[in-house]
């Protein structure tokens, strides 16, 4: 029997809950966007700018260094939450994170190399805006390429195997960024160490726009694949015998969780605990269920970055606190009581 | 089982408070060394110098054909790069040091760690730690201090002399600002994240205050991350920016052009002045 799986009627596998559920979160983005376009150094008022009865100036820092800003927070956070969930549910265990499968730390030993000895390349100054990104996507296709082939085109071994690999990519990447920072001068260093703590602070229209587009796609591309997800919970020889192409699904999670975190990643840094906390937050609302707990992540992680760049914006005004810190303040003690309840239970 | 668990508690506590004072003993120890740093030096024939600013005053004052080796911050005048590394100036190694047999060994105030530096000193080495005050006396008075653990030489004094008529005519210039200080902002880097900027009790804001000018990002401490916006807020009509921090954006005009700048009065006017790195 090879019955071919659909999942695009998203609605139909949702129930009345996680439908109010998902209405009341994708609420709550809206509400954190309105709220992050009004606070900030300048204090916007949206409808004066409707109006047209802002300063030209309030207008320009709300159109081209605010916006971009939280539409940026906004898709990171959705991305990893989304990779987060999709991941949980490929390798079947809650711990899976973005981290896990070291594309993240493969992107960021791109970014410290453009950093730390990137000076040295005469192509710099054309390129300037675009070096960070391009050289942290590289360092994650680098990674995919090493895992596509380790695991001969992700068929092999199953996926303990797969995480493995991840684990030993992780640690090659660390040694990386671990040589860089040895070598790097005090100005490389303090440059690389803001870098890795993570940063929407670089945003402009041009450098996020194919960002985002990227990120789009990916998610669209992924979100379709939460039917078989539900499937492949019941084991990957039963999901198999009920008709999920198991290699092919792989290959699709992997794939798109890789270029959205090394997309994001290139971007913003490392940002932690995103991609492990948002999905365990949204299952315990509504339910395991991967047709609302991959939308359900996405919005919630859109909603907890765009909060968490506005304390990261305003906390400590006029200085910064790195989104990594703030991400893994929140998330250290939110993992800590979710393990301690299930030992409870 | 309780009580043994107490013992250890104990234990950890009482070893906890003893590392304390341990530490406080190997600092004090290095206060007392720093009154005799700029004493004439026993015997100049290997040094081994700990810090970027050193190598530079040594190379200014011309003494410079007896360093041995130099740290990593060395790196101005380019020829101090060509000499042996002894590593990173807050992190040397005992090893490393003690292998080039230097005679005397002069570090900057920041050189370490300290356990490193007290065994430097325990090995009987002449080890000089040059004290520093971020001011143009404090300039004065360190490139004086270096110079007297040399002997004189006539270049040496001419330099010094040269370094004094500089300072009364920075001190003439500054007192033209008075009235008016300018809004200053030093920037570190601006690739990556947020621009680095900085505040209070950072080389950067010293530099500025020598100039008699006004640090606009005084209400924080140490090199910051500061968004772009804070940056529009602060509208500092001066930046000044490090030339490796400041890569891609090679002229004043690229910088205006910039989305980070763009808002400024600092743009507005095209006052953006390019720092060496080795200056933060």
């Amino acid at each position: 029997m090879n019955r071919k799986i659909h999942s695009y009627s998203f609605l139909k596998f949702i129930d009345f809950r996680q439908r109010v559920i998902i209405c009341a979160l994708f609420f709550m983005l809206i509400t954190s966007i309105l709220l992050s376009t009004k606070i900030g150094a300048f204090s916007i008022d949206l409808f004066e700018i409707i109006s047209k009865s802002a300063s030209p100036l309030e207008e320009m820092v709300l159109l081209e260094i605010r916006i971009p800003r939280i539409l940026l927070s906004c898709f990171v956070g959705a991305s990893l939450g989304l990779s987060g969930a999709s991941l949980q549910g490929l390798f079947r265990n809650p711990l899976a994170d973005p981290g896990l499968i070291g594309v993240s730390a493969g992107a960021a030993l791109g970014a410290a190399l453009t950093i730390v000895v990137g000076s040295d390349f005469t192509i710099y100054t054309a390129l300037e805006k675009y070096m960070i990104p391009i050289s942290a996507v590289l360092g994650s296709v680098c990674i995919i390429l090493l895992l596509y082939v380790s695991t001969m085109g992700f068929s092999q071994k199953g996926i303990a195997y797969m995480l493995l690999i991840g684990i030993a990519v992780n640690a090659f990447a660390t040694v990386g960024i671990a040589f860089l920072t040895f070598i790097s001068s005090d100005l490389e260093l303090r440059s690389l160490s803001f870098w890795i703590m993570g940063s929407f602070g670089g945003s402009e229209w041009i450098t996020i726009l194919p960002g985002i587009i990227i990120i789009s796609f990916a998610i669209l591309w992924m979100i379709v694949s939460s039917r078989e997800l539900d499937i492949l919970q019941l084991g990957e020889s039963e999901a198999s015998r009920l008709g999920v192409d198991v290699k092919k699904l792989k290959f699709k999670v992997i794939i798109s969780s890789a270029v959205i975190v090394g997309v994001s990643v290139s971007l913003s840094g490392m940002i932690s605990f995103v991609g492990l906390i948002v999905p365990h937050i949204v299952r315990l609302l509504g339910g395991v269920n991967h047709n609302f707990l991959l939308v359900g992540s996405a919005i919630a992680g859109g909603i907890l970055m765009s909060v968490a760049d506005l304390g990261s914006r305003t906390l400590i005004q006029p200085a910064e606190i790195p989104i990594g810190l703030i991400t893994s303040a929140l998330g250290a003690p939110i993992f800590l009581w979710l393990i301690l309840r299930s030992v409870r239970k | 089982m309780e009580n043994s668990q107490r013992n250890i508690f104990i234990i950890l506590c009482v070893s906890l408070i003893f590392s304390f004072f341990f530490k406080q003993a190997f600092s004090s120890t290095i206060e007392y060394q720093s009154g005799k740093n700029c004493l004439k030096g026993r015997d100049l024939s290997k040094i081994v110098v700990a810090g970027g600013s050193i190598t530079e005053i040594i190379y200014y004052l011309g003494h410079q054909s007896k360093i041995t080796a130099v740290d990593r911050t060395s790196r101005y005048p380019i020829e101090a790069k060509k000499l042996p590394s002894i590593g990173y100036v807050r992190n040397l190694s005992v090893e490393g040091v003690l292998s080039l047999n230097p005679s005397i060994v002069i570090g900057e105030n920041d050189m370490g760690p300290t356990t490193v530096v007290e065994k430097i000193i325990s090995m009987g080495i002449d080890l000089r730690i040059i004290p520093e005050i971020q001011t143009i006396e404090g300039i004065y008075k360190k490139i004086n201090c270096v110079s007297s653990i040399f002997p004189e030489s006539k270049l040496a004094q001419k330099r010094v002399q040269n370094l004094k008529e500089s300072i009364k005519n920075l001190q003439i210039l500054r007192n033209r600002s008075k009235g008016n200080p300018k809004k200053v902002m030093v920037i570190l880097s601006i690739f990556g994240s947020s621009p680095i900027v900085a505040g209070k009790d950072t080389s950067g804001n010293s530099f500025i205050e020598i100039l008699n000018f006004k640090n606009i990002a005084n209400n924080f401490s140490g090199w910051k991350a500061v968004g772009i916006e804070h940056i529009t807020k602060m509208n500092p009509d001066v930046i000044l920016i490090t030339k490796r921090g400041s890569r891609g954006y090679d002229s004043s005009q690229k910088l205006a052009d910039s989305q980070i700048f763009k808002y400024t009065n600092a743009a507005k006017k095209k006052v953006f002045l390019y720092l060496m790195e080795w200056l933060c």
